[in-house]
């Protein structure tokens, strides 16, 4: 199994960066030829890219690359990723209720995660998506509310997303909890514990 | 708000440079330099005026950007306020590094959007405003003054803190004030175990000397995290200032299988062949050769440290065949002729063939040009071929050149073995040059001065005490004598220096005293 995981993982690795190159010669053509339609398709090969980066941390042997800095940081790279993605209507808040200096995370897999978590809520929201760091004593609380309908039973498209969140919490040796929010809608915590020793180097918090 | 950034791109794959090319226009950068080889990229940062760069992680042929980051940091070549990004293009890697002793200001993995980077690049301009002030007395070198503003600036727990903590314990330790740099490392540790805290810490211990209590922690971080290496780095450091070669060589080695830069497994294989194990200093010679083919950041040396274990251990055939291989790839190269001769003259003295010898080091000659061990080690090999004379004119030379560098004496009397007090008289004749230059400044014959100190710059060109004091008392002489001529000439020599010593302090001062003597002078 280990052996078949780690081919897995490496093929899908190989793909990615495939992808990398397509994406890199679509952006050339798309520039050369002043062409949306290629634009569109380089947009999608980058989604694909994500997609592939996200199941790569699924494989048996992934760590969580960590280190120490401002939750703060975080929202802002969220805040970049996740504004193009708001449609009218829609009011989308990020606020870091912490004014934390260090906390231990990995940086790219919670924004990656937080994302996840924002895309299924702009899905549902009636009017506004809230995401906001808190922190309740060892923990560092990533939440993320809407006004929506609130959790359902059915799963969404291949459920990868909310796997991939559960998964990223689980790496960073944190956990994941689904709420009923104050706004109405769905809640969804990620909950990051702040790491003892030296803040930094690889950590899979599934194998503690 | 990015207009007017002067942005140096560097990738060696023309897509991904056109690709990062726009990234940056979409973000508004209208001034782009794109270049996709090391030595380019050294060319373009040596013109200076850079506010961002942006430089990919595997720059092709065995070079890495951060190679190339500490290569121009040492040269003084990057302000302390550019912006200097890292690519990857993988997750990981990056944290390797993070307490590299030159690290960029941030890193980003491939691929990302122009709004993450335009994210990404406003906190960091916004940083380098926060620092603006110490970031400026750092590039003119007034170290205290960038020191003092970084304490001023630590008061406040912004969100910069960790930055300015980690650059004001950087300079503290440069300046030697261990307590003020323990004290600022300390603080950081009482709030979070960040590594490069921990190292700076260790550092503060190392140079007060209390050796064992280094080793001790530093030991225990190694065991603990084997992917920290910049702490095996120091650990090894600790243990060679210490005697104790062969363990130091032992951590190195492990240090190596975390990340086999190729500065490190060089590192490795010198520790290796101090300590007599041969093979494995054969081992990790041979890999950096590998690992570096065809780099910019190969030297004629990387040859000659295989060729000089191969030697060693008789297999003196093999020795030979390295330094073909590497004549080759550095024909044209006078200094490094020196080197391959020296080497090659050494496989036949361990072969008993004194006449090859012989003949192996006629094929070339001291080149004054060549760095002092070169030519030290040429003069080695001369007087163990019975060349005394040769072997302590090139000593004088180079010993007149370098002397205020104390590890140059010692291996210059290591050289002359039985001769070893001629190094002390080559010395002396050099401070007395000096000291009676200045000498007539201080009696205020500027003439007499600028013309003494002038012979001495001339005949010892790579000195750069004589050189700095022939400076300051040719500026003197022309501003006393409102010379033209003389002032353009000083300003000539100034800028031979920078480029020969980018961190050399004195060089701010007289750099004001030329501005000054132009506006008189005009």
């Amino acid at each position: 199994m280990q052996a078949r995981d780690a081919a897995l993982a490496a093929a899908v690795h190989d793909a990615k960066n495939m992808l990398l190159e397509m994406t890199v010669r679509l952006d050339g053509l798309a520039t050369k030829h002043n062409c949306s339609e290629l634009r569109e398709l380089s947009q999608w090969s980058r989604t694909v890219q994500e997609y592939l980066v996200q199941l790569l941390t699924l494989s048996s042997d992934a760590t969580a690359a960590i280190e120490s800095l401002p939750p703060a940081d975080v929202l802002g790279d969220l805040q970049a990723l996740a504004e193009p993605l708001v449609r009218e209507g829609i009011e989308l808040s990020i606020d870091d209720a912490t004014r934390e200096l260090y906390w231990d995370l990995d940086r790219w897999l919670t924004v990656q995660a937080l994302l996840n978590a924002i895309q299924n809520s702009l899905r549902y929201a009636a009017s506004q998506v809230r995401v906001v760091a808190t922190r309740q004593g060892p923990w560092l609380v990533l939440s993320v509310d809407d006004d929506g309908p609130g959790w359902r039973d059915t799963v969404d498209g291949t459920g990868l997303g909310l796997l991939f969140i559960e998964n990223a919490a689980e790496l960073m040796a944190g956990e994941l909890r689904r709420e009923v929010s104050a706004l109405g809608g769905a809640r969804l915590e990620l909950r990051v514990p702040q790491r003892g020793g030296l803040s930094v180097g690889a950590c899979n918090g599934r194998a503690a | 708000m990015f207009e007017n950034l002067r942005t140096l791109v560097i990738d060696d794959l023309t897509q991904m440079r056109l690709m990062l090319k726009s990234t940056l226009e979409n973000l508004g950068i209208r001034t782009k330099v794109a270049v996709g080889t090391v030595k380019d990229a050294v060319a373009e940062l040596s013109k200076g005026g850079f506010d961002l760069v942006v430089c990919d992680y595997y720059l092709g042929d065995g070079t890495d950007g951060q190679q190339l980051l500490e290569l121009v940091r040492k040269k003084g070549l990057l302000s302390a306020s550019t912006v200097f990004v890292m690519v990857t293009a993988e997750r990981t890697q990056d944290r390797v590094m993070a307490a590299a002793e030159h690290y960029p200001d941030d890193y980003l993995v491939k691929p990302f959007t122009a709004g993450l980077f335009g994210k990404r690049l406003e906190t960091l301009l916004e940083k380098k405003q926060y620092m603006k002030v110490a970031l400026r007395h750092l590039d003119r070198g007034e170290l205290d003054k960038a020191a003092a503003e970084l304490a001023r600036l630590s008061a406040d727990r912004t969100r910069f803190w960790n930055d300015v903590m980690r650059q004001r314990g950087e300079i503290l330790l440069r300046l030697k004030d261990l307590d003020a740099a323990e004290e600022c490392y300390d603080t950081v540790l009482s709030v979070r175990p960040m590594p490069w805290a921990v190292l700076g810490k260790a550092k503060v211990l190392v140079q007060r000397g209390g050796q064992a209590a280094a080793e001790q922690l530093l030991t225990q971080i190694a065991d603990a995290h084997p992917n920290f290496v910049a702490s095996h780095d120091l650990l090894a450091d600790v243990l060679e200032a210490d005697g104790r070669v062969a363990e130091a060589a032992a951590v190195l080695e492990r240090a190596c299988k975390a990340n086999p830069a190729v500065s490190r497994v060089r590192k490795a294989g010198a520790l290796h062949q101090r300590s007599g194990n041969m093979e494995a200093a054969e081992n990790a010679f041979r890999q950096v050769l590998v690992k570096g083919k065809g780099s910019f950041f190969m030297a004629p040396d990387d040859h000659c440290n295989l060729a000089t274990v191969l030697t060693e251990q008789g297999k003196t055939e093999a020795a030979r065949t390295v330094i073909a291989e590497a004549r080759k790839q550095f024909a044209g190269d006078a200094a490094a002729a020196v080197i391959f001769a020296t080497a090659e003259a050494s496989t036949f003295i361990r072969d008993g063939n004194t006449k090859a010898a012989t003949e192996a080091l006629s094929l070339s000659s001291d080149d004054a040009n060549a760095a002092p061990a070169t030519r030290l080690e040429f003069a080695r090999v001369c007087k163990a071929q019975g060349l005394e004379e040769l072997a302590a004119e090139i000593v004088r030379d180079v010993v007149q050149n370098n002397h205020s560098d104390s590890e140059v004496l010692a291996s210059a009397r290591e050289v002359l073995g039985d001769a070893a007090a001629s190094v002390d008289q080559f010395f002396e004749e050099v401070v007395e040059l000096n000291n009676a230059g200045t000498a007539l400044v201080k009696a205020g014959d500027l003439a007499g001065a600028a013309r003494m100190l002038g012979d001495a710059a001339k005949r010892l060109p790579q000195n750069r005490v004589i050189r700095l004091n022939y400076l300051q008392a040719l500026l003197l002489y022309a501003n006393a004598s409102r010379s033209i001529p003389l002032t353009r000439h000083a300003s000539q020599e100034l800028q031979e220096l920078k480029a020969m010593y980018p961190q050399e302090p004195r060089l701010h001062a007289l750099l004001d005293m030329l501005a000054k003597v132009q506006r008189a002078v005009k």
